[in-house]
């Protein structure tokens, strides 16, 4: 009979864990909400709201405006919004079900709009990346896992060291994964500040801001910058690269023209890397420079292009538009026109695919 | 030990049991638009779309008069099909391993 009790009670839990691993959620559970609620109470109970000059208010909220508009494009169900906490750390956090709380500390040290816009903006990716949410999933399987373990090693859930293993296990993947989670948001940040119209080089000026004030006011559990972050050093050269990046890419790639442009004088010379760099991330991830170079379509134009007699004059003409993706056609000969389907993103104008001949 | 090992079998066979359960085929997608003269024409526009347009799939324009998409998923799709001044819309279904094709008259 105990047996069989058992038998039921890890059935259960089975059941339960891997519902919890396969299930997906809605977009804020009724579990992210109230844990924002209750840290965003305890965040005034503790420090209160900072009080604000209008001119300082509506500075913030237009900022705020600005970038929480656009993160809403990413996740259409959070509602963004923040509170300013007389707290005198140089931070903001995300609670979740889309608050943020901008702590004092940090309006009264940064020296521009673009610095503040790259702090909020990391705030907003942890909301946009859905990551209070994955933690407390995470949490929730990590318990129900114990439970489990408790019960076939000694046949009964172990209530006086509920989460030994839990504990242990949890803070070794939540650091890990904390960090990658970070590692989101600064990215994020990167975009969202450009798309929002704020110079993505403030993500970089607001870490060595960091940096240079790492010995002022610290709360630990206030924080966030400091303990899971990735270190500020590496957050700044990762951050300086992808902005170089970014910044490359509105030269280069800035229009479906633009891109068709440096493809074609890649083609006309047969340089794979500029080829292969008008291409989309996701292109690339399928197929490396050595592949695209063996491919029978690349072999085929290259092959009509040598046939040319003039190898350096063609015309560019824009086909089709639509929603964020467009057509190029490029004349390169009477004979010999090729079509490239193109599509606007994070890295500007890039082609997903073609050529192809019409 | 025998228990032991008998809960670690069943609990392999219930994880097998739900990837087999999540993973689905793929097909192919064949899209060839004309105009009212039976003209097949090129750089239309066709977006494939999850079934409530939440999410853009693939998309691809025509050229000599088709496009092909592979390797999607099987199910229905809402297919978005643009051309200068004109527009259309469809529902097809996609099946595993299959080349299905849709002809659209713009």
């Amino acid at each position: 009979m105990l047996k069989l009790k058992k038998g039921i009670l890890i059935g259960i839990l089975l059941a339960c864990l891997l519902v919890s691993i396969s299930l997906s959620v809605e977009a804020v559970s009724a579990g992210e909400k109230k844990i924002a609620k209750k840290n965003l109470k305890r965040y005034i109970n503790e420090y209160g709201r900072a009080y604000l000059k209008s001119e300082e208010k509506r500075r913030i909220d237009q900022i705020f405006s600005d970038l929480a508009g656009k993160a809403k494009l990413d996740d259409p169900e959070l509602n963004f919004k923040y509170d300013v906490i007389a707290a005198p750390v140089m931070n903001a956090a995300y609670l979740g079900a889309g608050q943020l709380v901008i702590f004092e500390g940090l309006i009264n040290k940064v020296e521009n709009d673009k610095q503040l816009a790259a702090i909020i903006a990391h705030e907003l990716g942890h909301g946009v990346n859905d990551d209070i949410q994955d933690n407390l999933e995470l949490i929730q399987t990590m318990q129900l896992g114990n439970a489990l373990i408790d019960l076939i090693n000694d046949g009964k859930i172990n209530q006086e060291r509920p989460g030994l293993i839990t504990t242990i296990a949890f803070n070794l993947l939540q650091k890990g994964y904390s960090r990658k989670q970070e590692k989101e948001a600064d990215r994020y940040s990167v975009f969202l500040t450009q798309r929002a119209g704020y110079d993505p080089q403030g993500t970089v000026e607001v870490m060595r801001l960091l940096k240079r004030n790492q010995n002022g006011p610290t709360d630990s559990e206030l924080l966030e910058v400091v303990s899971d972050h990735p270190n500020l050093d590496n957050r700044i050269d990762y951050l300086s690269q992808l902005v170089n990046q970014l910044k490359q890419a509105n030269q280069l790639y800035n229009s479906p023209l633009a891109t068709a442009r440096r493809f074609t004088k890649g083609l006309l010379k047969e340089d794979i890397d500029v080829i292969y760099d008008t291409y989309t991330r996701e292109v690339r991830k399928q197929l490396s420079i050595k592949a695209s170079q063996q491919q029978e379509r690349y072999q085929k134009v290259v092959s009509r292009i040598n046939q040319l007699e003039n190898k350096s004059a063609y015309t560019l003409q824009l086909r089709n538009q639509v929603e964020g993706t467009s057509r190029v056609a490029i004349s390169l000969s009477n004979d010999l026109v090729l079509a490239i389907d193109l599509i606007a993103g994070k890295y500007g104008w890039r082609i997903a695919r073609g050529p192809f001949v019409y | 030990m025998r228990r032991r090992l008998s809960l670690g079998v069943i609990l392999l066979i219930l994880v097998l049991f739900l990837t087999a359960c999540n993973s689905q085929g793929v097909g192919s997608l064949v899209v060839s638009v004309s105009n009212q003269q039976q003209e097949l024409q090129n750089d239309i526009y066709v977006g494939i779309y999850a079934t409530d347009y939440g999410e853009r799939v693939k998309f691809g324009y025509t050229t000599k008069g088709m496009v092909q998409f592979k390797g999607l998923p099987t199910g229905i799709y809402r297919v978005k099909v643009i051309g200068q001044n004109t527009k259309k819309e469809l529902k097809v279904k996609v099946n595993t391993r299959e080349t299905n094709s849709v002809d659209v008259s713009l």
